[in-house]
């Protein structure tokens, strides 16, 4: 049913994220553990994998989770398949609904996913790190950041490109984050620092001690909340 | 008479393009009928108006007695499209396990059948199928759900004419069982084939429509040869369509009072007169010129 379909179709795409994400969180765990004077000490995996989270991992997972707002009804119109799609007696906004959250619950797995995966690098290594504390970082990063699955989910609704759209989503990015570095004002937009654990952690151990960045999150979640919807009136209402 | 697709000065604009321009048109129940028109007269934005893939600008149209996008009318068609473009990461096992469920109708029986006698590879992908054995898929996946409308968008497309002749087999098989098939085609050989009924759009407009054998009963080409040059202003009377002039012959079109036209000729001093049955493709091409 429309559920196998938008799977079948995003996996490929879903099981090259995941495995792109799992080498860049392996590859910066190692990275840090070998640089870091306290780990080598130590063998002290907690503030490795802290700057994995807050640096590349957030980074790469902020592109991945565009890459898997991708496709729908424009990307078929531009393979040929869109008059079949609609052909079936399902409604456009079903067929929106699925893709909206098969790729959102994606977006989540490649963020926890990796995240899981540090503790079974750390183990790896002789070292451990604590699994809930992995879990919550992962948790965060996919709700928090559910912003850049709603920026991939409305530009492929507006171009049927997926180089256009995923470029267009980047750049706007990469805009917005520059911006707020730059224009003092614009600080609170800027996502990292919004849903970043930097206010929770204890740069003791570098665990989580403190509260979540709940404002960030929410607000976050709300405005991709709005993508969400955009895109899904610009199905309701366009030719395909 | 009942009717499976009703329009009613149906309008498409694509921005200050106009495709569809005040299109009426009925299609009855039961039976093929041909959809005829060249490129860009509207044929496609038609097709992909009835199944809602594009909204229409104006206009009513109605699809088995319902407005047109509606998902309960969707259980009771079958679509082919002209590029039988279908998923091509599913094998055409996973594509016919897909769409089953939808249709409750769904004949198992034909599914067999139609594997076989089609040869179809079961798991083979269909992203590595030529455009023949697609549009066979595409024909059983429509076939098997035993739909009351099928609807089908150049179905014999860059085919080759083996493939193309069994798919038109197909047609006429399931237009027995009591479907209604409506197909869009360039081809008019296979329409005067299959079709009982035809509708020839141009301009976004019918120009012409209604059972193929009545079409072409009612329409007859008149030729008048002439000694002096002929007196064409004198045949542009009720009746005639069209009069076309080569050298000392009248060519007429014409659709009523073919024999008050003929008696013209002798009245007029024509050498001769010659009334002719008109073939399809010739009336096609005289209504398209005409425009």
């Amino acid at each position: 049913m429309p559920i196998y379909k938008v799977w079948r179709e995003s996996r490929p795409r879903f099981l090259f994220v995941l495995a792109a994400l799992l080498l860049v969180t392996a590859a910066s765990t190692f990275y840090n553990s070998t640089t870091e004077s306290v780990v080598l000490e130590t063998k002290d995996f907690h503030q490795a994998g802290s700057r994995t989270f807050q640096g590349p991992l957030f980074l790469f997972w902020g592109f991945a989770a565009m890459f898997l707002g991708l496709g729908g009804l424009l990307r078929e119109r531009a393979v040929g398949t869109v008059d079949y799609t609609l052909s079936l007696p399902v409604s456009r906004t079903r067929w929106f609904l699925y893709r909206a959250i098969n790729g959102a619950l994606q977006a989540l797995a490649v963020a926890i996913v990796p995240a899981l995966a540090v503790p079974l690098f750390a183990s790896l290594f002789g070292s451990d790190y604590p699994i809930g504390e992995a879990a919550i970082h992962g948790l965060r990063l996919g709700i928090g950041g559910m912003l850049f699955y709603s920026i991939g989910l409305l530009t492929s609704s507006l171009f049927a490109g997926e180089f256009t759209s995923a470029g267009l989503g980047i750049a706007l990015v990469f805009v917005v984050n520059n911006s707020t570095r730059i224009f003092q004002t614009l600080k609170p937009l800027n996502l990292q620092d919004a849903i970043a654990p930097t206010q929770m952690m204890d740069t003791s151990p570098y665990l989580a001690r403190g509260a979540m960045p709940w404002t960030g999150i929410c607000v976050s979640f709300a405005l991709s909340v709005v993508f969400a919807s955009l895109a899904w009136k610009l199905h309701k209402l366009r030719d395909f | 008479m009942n009717t499976v697709v009703e329009t009613t000065d149906l309008t498409k604009r694509f921005g200050e393009n106009t495709a569809l321009n005040g299109l009426t048109m009925t299609v009855p129940q039961g039976g093929i009928v041909g959809f005829l028109g060249r490129n860009g007269s509207g044929k496609s934005t038609t097709i992909k108006i009835l199944l809602d893939v594009i909204r229409r600008t104006s206009g009513e149209a109605l699809l088995l007695g319902e407005p047109t996008g509606s998902v309960a009318v969707r259980r009771r068609i079958g679509f082919l499209g002209e590029d039988k473009r279908l998923y091509p990461y599913m094998t055409v096992e996973e594509i016919i396990e897909f769409t089953r469920p939808f249709f409750s109708t769904w004949r198992k029986e034909t599914e067999s059948r139609l594997l076989r006698d089609f040869e179809l590879p079961r798991n083979c992908k269909v992203s590595s199928l030529s455009k023949g054995m697609r549009t066979k898929l595409g024909l059983l996946l429509n076939l098997c759900r035993h739909a009351e409308f099928l609807i089908l968008d150049e179905p014999s497309e860059g085919l080759d004419p083996v493939v193309a002749e069994q798919m038109l087999q197909s047609l006429v098989q399931q237009a027995a069982d009591g479907t209604t098939i409506f197909f869009s085609s360039h081809q008019i050989s296979e329409v005067e084939q299959i079709a009982d009924h035809i509708i020839v759009i141009e301009k976004g407009r019918v120009i012409l429509q209604g059972p193929l054998d009545h079409v072409q009963q009612k329409f007859r080409r008149i030729n008048l040869v002439f000694d002096d040059p002929p007196p064409a202003e004198a045949f542009r009377v009720d009746g005639v369509d069209h009069v076309s002039l080569q050298g000392r012959t009248i060519s007429i079109l014409a659709s009523r009072n073919i024999d008050d036209i003929a008696a013209l000729g002798p009245l007029l001093a024509a050498k001769s007169v010659e009334v002719q049955p008109v073939g399809l493709k010739e009336l096609f091409l005289e209504k398209v010129r005409e425009r």
